[in-house]
């Protein structure tokens, strides 16, 4: 499914076939069992406790600029400007740690959320804090303004000789201010991945060069050792969790495992496999449906890692990676050398096995979106489950793995194809998805594929009475 | 399941939701401070009263809230006299000086308090407090020049400087 979110699926060619729509059986009997109850710790939950710890946060800074303001800075309007400022720039500061950890690939945040919704999150939090660097900066010129009766240069000019890694801490807002621009969504689609992943490391930059004015100028931390403490103990927890996650890890993984390339298979139409080879792959723990970031150590593809789903989970020293060629990156992964090193890191995603409570399964994938499906349908089938997989293309010759889905008591492999202008219908509409799976409702659904289909599969399922916390898909995107 | 659209300037408006609460409910209450003539000065905080201690609030006359620990028992002619100016708050702490006068002649000044929290600010302070004070000994006057690099601290030291010549009459 990597990928797979950026390009469209909707362009018109070649004549499209409808196979698998008659000749299905799946009239199966209404399910007796009912759905269980979720657990006490349902998925969510850790959702919630991130979103209460995030408020918490806020709430504690805004505690430490009230200790550390008195009431009588809002006596003026210039001082209340600079109070409000120092506020402003306290919260920016404390949700960039927010969104550093975030995609951390702290392991705990990776099961509680997942990588998307993370990446979603991260993303969020960033126009907020863009916004509030913008406000803090405007704020604290504003309010020296006010007070000195001066204009915005001269004032800058002012703040520049008497306030301490004033300089730096100019150059660090900048910083976040092009970080947040190139990924506003005006501009990012106009960025290449790479190019726009540049920019972003510059955050790293702009975080340390604001981090000095915070310590040496901030009137909460100049005056209060135990404030400046738990400050600078902040910075450095946030900094050592993204070394240890981001850098140190991935390298200690990837010296054990020592992964190369292994074989590369052109599996259908615009779907290519490929093999990787190394020792211990067990210990990455990994589960099917879950991706890796994938860096091949070969020009043109080491500049930048790509999320890309298993298809089938290591067993012995391979492991396979099942790859839609839809960018620039993907298509080359077809001219890839056997012997090429690469560099993984993960797994990530929560789009496993654990999450189905009820022992029916329907899989729904789109193109390339068969990759992890048919890694989670083999671990579903092996714990039992019955599962129908339905896969969805736009003709015959894009249905790729299609063979490696054995029809069995516990497994139904149903293959939609054509585009829908040509079928003047759409297969996976209510209709035709409750007479294809007549107890979809009794059913956990996984969906997988393009953003537009994962959103209509889950509209739909939703509307044939498959409850939201059953309706589980994910989506790749590291931007 | 992309980025829900506008969350994060929604999360934009909670921050500023959050902030206006913290300042109206901070702020409220603060009144106008009984701010004496010279005190009043650029580049403070405006926090020149109801935080500093050494700050008399009861103002009878403009210039005149320093505490005054004038030493010996009468301004002699000749015998040198202290006299304690104003704490002046600046954005990284409060400023005083202490001027020692002959007569009408400024003899010597000693800074009672700087800001001084860091390092950075004992490095610049240290650095501009003897050089302001040899400037008002050499002007017999608050008309000094201001440090560069330690503008505030300037700023405030002249005015607490001002305050004290005003308080000798």
């Amino acid at each position: 499914m990597a990928d797979s979110q950026t390009p469209s699926t909707r362009s018109s060619g070649a004549p499209g076939t409808v196979r698998g729509m008659a000749t299905n059986t799946l009239q199966r009997p209404r399910a007796s069992a009912t759905r269980p109850a979720p657990a006490a710790a349902g998925p969510d939950s850790g959702h919630a406790l991130i979103r209460v710890l995030l408020v918490a946060g806020v709430l504690a800074i805004t505690g430490l600029w009230w200790v550390g303001t008195p009431a009588s800075a809002g006596s003026t309007p210039g001082t209340g400007l600079l109070a409000i400022g120092e506020l402003a720039g306290l919260q920016a500061s404390f949700l960039v740690l927010a969104q550093l950890l975030l995609v951390a690939r702290v392991p705990w945040f990776e099961r509680a959320v997942g990588f998307d919704r993370l990446v979603s999150w991260h993303r969020s939090l960033g126009t907020t804090v863009v916004l509030l660097v913008v406000g803090h900066v405007a704020a604290m010129i504003g309010g020296a303004m006010l007070i000195d009766h001066s204009t915005p240069w001269g004032e800058v000019g002012t703040l520049l000789t008497t306030t301490p890694k004033m300089l730096s801490a100019i150059i660090g807002a900048a910083i976040f201010l092009v970080v947040g621009l190139s990924s506003a969504r005006l501009l990012r689609r106009r960025l290449s991945y790479e190019v726009w992943f540049v920019i972003h490391l510059l955050t790293y930059g702009g975080i340390y060069l604001a981090f000095g004015h915070q310590i040496a100028a901030g009137v909460h931390f100049v005056d209060s050792p135990l404030a400046r403490a738990a400050w600078i103990g902040l910075y450095a927890a946030t900094g050592l969790a993204v070394v240890w996650w981001r850098f140190l890890k991935p390298l200690v993984d990837n010296a054990r495992a020592g992964l190369r390339v292994d074989a590369v298979r052109a599996e259908a139409t615009g779907t290519t496999s490929v093999w990787l080879r190394g020792r211990d792959l067990h210990k990455f723990g990994a589960r099917g449906g879950q991706f890796f970031l994938l860096r091949f150590v070969a020009a043109g593809h080491l500049v930048t890692a790509h999320p890309y789903s298993m298809s089938l989970t290591p067993r012995g020293d391979r492991v396979r990676f099942t790859i839609g060629m839809l960018g620039d990156h993907s298509r080359s992964v077809a001219h890839l050398a056997p012997g090429t090193r690469v560099l993984v890191e993960g797994p990530f995603g929560r789009f496993t096995s654990d999450r189905a409570r009820s022992p029916r399964v329907l899989l729904v994938a789109g193109g390339v979106g068969i990759g992890p499906v048919r890694a989670l349908a083999e671990e579903l089938v092996a714990a039992g489950r019955d599962v129908v997989v339905l896969h969805r293309a736009h003709s015959i010759d894009r249905l790729a793995l299609g063979r490696e889905f054995p029809e069995s008591s516990l497994l139904h492999y149903v293959p939609l194809t054509g585009r829908r202008a040509q079928l003047g219908y759409d297969p996976l509409a209510p209709a035709n998805l409750r007479s294809l799976v007549p107890d979809v409702a009794s059913r956990d659904v996984f969906v997988c594929g393009p953003p537009a289909m994962i959103d209509a599969v889950a509209r739909t399922a939703h509307t044939l009475g498959v409850p939201r916390r059953a309706i589980h898909h994910e989506e790749l995107s590291l931007s | 399941m992309s980025t829900t659209p506008w969350r994060g300037t929604l999360l934009f408006a909670g921050s500023l939701a959050t902030i206006a609460v913290a300042a109206v409910t901070r702020f409220a209450g603060a009144t106008e401070p009984p701010q004496a003539g010279s005190a009043s000065v650029v580049g403070t905080s405006g926090t020149s009263s109801g935080t500093s201690g050494t700050t008399s609030g009861t103002t009878a006359a403009p210039g005149a809230s320093a505490t005054n620990t004038q030493s010996g028992a009468a301004p002699a002619a000749a015998a040198p006299v202290v006299i304690v100016g104003n704490t002046v708050q600046t954005r990284y702490g409060p400023v005083q000086v202490s001027v020692t006068f002959t007569g009408k002649t400024i003899t010597a000044v000693q800074a009672l308090q700087v800001p001084g929290g860091h390092q950075e600010s004992v490095m610049i302070n240290n650095y501009a407090a003897p050089i302001l004070a040899q400037e008002a000994v050499a002007a017999n006057s608050a008309k000094i020049d201001t440090v560069s690099g330690a503008t505030f601290t300037s700023q405030a030291y002249k005015t607490s400087l001002q305050s004290a010549i005003d308080l000798l009459g």
